[in-house]
């Protein structure tokens, strides 16, 4: 009885994490890298889906609808990634700064943006973005 | 001793997180060279925009408009407004200063909103939020 109990439980505990890893893998979440990280961010904006963006945010507040439904994103691409050596009023060493490029469907001139990632709970997490002043993209007050 | 409450300009929320960035003052800007100086509160475009304190008004131009009020130990500058007078005009909490732009045409997937920034004298820069009396969530 006790035997059968035990396996039961087994049993139910890699059917829960079967399902937890397959559900994680649908829903294209994946942030074991900061690079995974800002594909799964963009994802979210690429297919319309905020809590897939969402969850890419390490305590930032909440996340507006706009840019989500339609989709305003049409591709991406990593321009620089570098690792934070040295301590600042908001970033800490072993912090990862990536800067994209984003193209829009609107039919705006193509926008980089930077983005520091930090490792919470085993997961890359952005904990601080913003868009880069460029000759198109006045800085923003 | 409770903070002075001043009028939203536009009644609504402080904008949050999206494709541009945040709104919460101090919230980074230019890949964190700087921080956010002020907060910013979301708009439709063209509604009315109020002055949040009694004072004088006049109006910033540039590459982002706007109304600046200068009242007591105040200084706000709100800006992605376009003024609604010339020169300069006397207001009280509340008198209309102009009306809300639209600002998704400069930055895509931007939430609209006007960006509030508040001086105290003889301090500088401080944080408006705790002053502006915002929509419950």
């Amino acid at each position: 009885m006790f035997l059968k109990d035990q396996l039961g439980r087994t049993t139910y505990f890699y059917i829960f994490v079967t399902l937890l890893l397959t559900s994680a893998s649908c829903s294209g979440r994946d942030l074991s890298t900061p690079e995974k990280t800002i594909a799964t961010y963009y994802k979210g904006y690429l297919k319309g889906d905020k809590s897939l963006t969402e969850a890419t945010l390490l305590k930032l507040g909440r996340l507006e609808d706009v840019g989500f439904r339609p989709p305003i994103i049409k591709s991406y691409r990593v321009i620089k990634i570098q690792e934070v050596i040295q301590h600042s009023t908001f970033a800490e060493i072993g912090d990862v700064e990536v800067v994209t490029e984003v193209q829009w469907k609107t039919g705006h001139p193509p926008q980089q943006f930077w983005f520091l990632l930090r490792k919470s709970d085993g997961e890359w997490k952005i904990a601080a973005y913003s868009a880069l002043p460029g000759k198109d993209y006045p800085p923003m007050p | 001793m409770p903070l002075q409450q001043f009028v939203n300009p536009t009644g609504g929320e402080v904008r949050g997180c999206d494709a541009q960035g945040c709104g919460f003052y101090g919230a980074w800007r230019d890949g964190g060279a700087r921080l956010h100086a002020g907060v910013d509160i979301v708009s439709v475009t063209g509604q009315g925009v109020s002055a949040s304190f009694g004072g004088t008004a006049e109006p910033i131009t540039g590459t982002i408009s706007g109304v600046k009020i200068t009242g007591g130990p105040f200084v706000m500058r709100v800006l992605y407004v376009d003024a609604g007078f010339t020169g300069t005009l006397q207001v009280q909490a509340g008198t209309m200063i102009g009306t809300a732009q639209n600002i998704t045409n400069i930055y895509p997937g931007i939430t609209n909103h006007v960006h509030a920034e508040l001086y105290l004298r003889g301090i500088g820069n401080i944080d408006p939020t705790p002053f502006i009396a915002f929509p419950p969530r």
